[in-house]
């Protein structure tokens, strides 16, 4: 795996995202305010150019918000996104559309996402048709075709005339992966896009999205609930909890080392295809709180084993811990990093 | 003799298209209190093997061959009366996808107490009370959430319920059809905790099916690969990922990371499987084998020892251990 290109300014900057939704039907909160979930609840993370960075956390943590509000199918009710150091929150009109150019998002379910009724041709031009792309027919054509046979679909001309139904699952997710680098994206948001595929299709369509990446630069969003997926093919790793990254690093460290109890948590429950392996696991009881009813202090105090293994120190439940680093390019959100004495 | 003795078990299905393979003389043997895992991709006849062992197949499958032996008796041919007497009482199922599995407008205590209450009109209320209160304490339900319907439930809790129903009229097999498939990493594994504790207390057998060899290689005594309706290999989960013999249990290994290990990219089995339409020749696996020989285009290799509780089906195995 080539990592990503000597840095100077990122190529996406996240700053302090925040994302609400209004409850509906809920009741108003003591203050007479309308009751909220923070879906997203002050996410910060840089993206390098041809970075691969997975977000992994737990359903409900927030992720495939984040996700979506990359490329402003959601709006942020708080925070900066800035593309190439440009404010990109809250564009409209033209300028988005010319964002949605470089920026696209490949779907979990191959077989939702793509329209039964229309061809793969047809699939894989709309991009092109819809940003005005391509001098003709022909040019469409050859950009159409060329896509195709990036994503490892050959013979293109035959392939082009199937429809979804004529189609593995991997050659659907395929067809998705041609859609969104027919426009030469600099960034694919990808959501979970090998989970609902067998696991002898799902290695082949996550080298093709690294060899893409080595061709062209492309930079990755990767979400997912999956963690050695994430180890397998990210450089970084960012744990989300409740609308929060709560540790950021390079992959392989944060998964042989994690930091936070709750990613020393997932760690230690990852499956091992191995039987008799030595498993300390730590298994958390219950599930993740609602995003709209987040603990106070640190939100991940109420389900901490190590809280509780340091007998309830105060501070986790009345201060909200930062990020802060903890080695080089980790950060982590605990008050008890070292697993003992408070920072 | 095993709890389970499954032999030479074939299944078609029957569709306007033509008559689908889905289970080719597959055998599989499970002991009194053993979990035994079914790997493979899907379409391998995972699921109808499983499945065609409490007679919960579709209507247009068709057993055409083969024998299903539970503590001695023979299951196939029997009347859909009999099978009424051995499902949930002697082996229950956990399907995939517990909201579908249940029904919304019915309270969750009142659908744990529906196998014993069909099936135990002798049991009182009480009584039937009694046990749905003892099986939710088991399976983790607090008592007071047995008066919700299933959409107040996570998928973590209604899976619960499922394992609480499965274990209504005491069974002493169950089988697990992707029990924790759709679910979190966290509630996986309190839901694999669960089960291996039930398995402990209660002495259960279990039959799990998952297309995640990690969740196996971590639950079962006992791993069964099946490759297009057929068994490609079975053993003792040691024998079988610490010295995989089949060529496709080898790539199928390959293709999960692990987190043990040093990180290395997964890599993926290149081709489909067979169409299960089209007659079988030769080894199903040799149009992706990077190891075949001419031999394995002509001839389907039988099921054979390697090592003790050990069968491979393949030409060079054979070869190599002769």
């Amino acid at each position: 795996m080539t990592g990503p290109q000597p840095a100077g300014e990122p190529l996406v900057r996240v700053a302090d995202l925040r994302v609400e939704f209004p409850v509906r039907g809920g009741a108003r909160n003591a203050d007479g305010s309308k009751p909220v979930v923070h879906a997203v609840d002050g996410v910060s993370f840089d993206l390098e150019r041809g970075e691969v960075l997975a977000l992994v956390g737990e359903s409900g943590c927030g992720k495939t918000t984040i996700a979506k509000t990359m490329v402003r199918l959601i709006d942020p009710s708080g925070g900066r996104i800035e593309y190439r150091g440009r404010d990109i929150t809250r564009l409209t009109g033209k300028e988005l559309r010319h964002l949605r150019e470089r920026f696209q998002l490949v779907f979990q379910d191959p077989y939702e996402s793509l329209d039964p009724r229309q061809t793969v041709y047809e699939i894989v031009s709309e991009p092109l048709v819809i940003h005005g792309r391509g001098k003709d027919l022909a040019d469409r054509m050859r950009l159409v075709f060329a896509a195709l046979e990036g994503a490892g679909l050959h013979p293109a001309a035959e392939i082009a005339g199937r429809y979804p139904h004529h189609l593995s699952g991997g050659q659907r997710q395929r067809v998705a992966i041609a859609a969104a680098m027919v426009l030469e994206p600099e960034l694919i948001v990808a959501d979970e896009p090998v989970s609902m595929l067998d696991v002898s299709f799902r290695a082949e369509i996550l080298s093709l999205m690294l060899e893409l990446r080595a061709q062209r630069q492309f930079t990755y969003l990767f979400i997912t609930h999956d963690l050695s997926l994430a180890w397998v093919i990210a450089d970084r790793i960012a744990v989300v909890y409740l609308g929060r990254i709560v540790e950021i690093g390079p992959a392989d460290d944060v998964i042989q080392r994690p930091t936070h109890p709750y990613t020393r948590a997932l760690v230690s429950v990852i499956p091992v295809p191995e039987p008799g392996a030595e498993t300390d696991q730590i298994v958390l009881t219950g599930e993740a709180p609602s995003p709209s009813a987040i603990p106070p202090g640190c939100r991940f105090h109420p389900r901490c084993w190590l809280r509780r293994d340091l007998g309830g120190p105060a501070i986790c439940s009345t201060e909200d811990p930062r990020l802060a680093p903890v080695g080089p390019g980790r950060t982590v959100a605990c008050h008890f990093p070292e697993g003992g004495t408070p920072r | 003799m095993a709890l389970l003795e499954v032999r030479d078990l074939t299944i078609r299905y029957r569709t306007t298209a033509g008559e689908i393979r889905a289970v080719d003389a597959a055998s599989l043997d499970v002991d009194a209190g053993e979990a035994v895992g079914l790997a493979g991709e899907s379409g391998c006849g995972k699921t109808t093997t499983a499945l065609a062992i409490p007679g919960l197949l579709p209507v247009n499958a068709q057993v055409v061959s083969g024998s299903i032996r539970l503590d001695g008796r023979e299951l196939l041919g029997r009347s859909e009366a009999e099978m009424e007497k051995i499902r949930w009482r002697e082996v229950s199922v956990v399907f995939q996808g517990a909201m579908n599995a249940l029904n919304p407008v019915r309270r969750v205590d009142e659908q744990i107490a529906e196998p014993i209450r069909l099936l135990e009109p002798e049991t009182t209320s009480k009584a039937a009370r009694a046990r749905v209160d003892e099986l939710m304490e088991r399976v983790g339900i607090p008592a007071a959430r047995g008066r919700e319907y299933p959409h107040e439930f996570s998928g973590g809790m209604r899976q619960r319920v499922m394992i609480a129903m499965a274990l209504a009229c005491r069974p002493k097999l169950i089988i697990a059809d992707e029990p924790v498939t759709a679910l979190d990493v966290m509630v996986q594994a309190q839901i694999l905790r669960l089960l291996k504790d039930l398995r402990a207390q209660l002495g259960l057998a279990m039959i799990l099916i998952s297309h995640d060899l990690s969740v196996i290689a971590e639950t079962c005594d006992r791993a069964v690969v099946m490759y297009a309706g057929r068994t490609a290999e079975s053993g003792d989960v040691r024998a079988i990922f610490r010295s995989p013999a089949h060529p496709y249990t080898q790539a199928l290994i390959r293709a999960f990371p692990n987190v043990r290990r040093e990180r290395t990219f997964v890599s993926g089995i290149p081709g489909y499987p067979p169409d299960l339409m089209a007659p079988l020749v030769g080894c199903p696996f040799a149009d992706r084998c990077i190891v075949r020989i001419d031999r394995c285009r002509a001839e389907t290799p039988a099921l054979r020892p390697v090592g003790p509780a050990h069968d491979v089906a393949c030409h060079l195995v054979g070869e190599a251990a002769s």
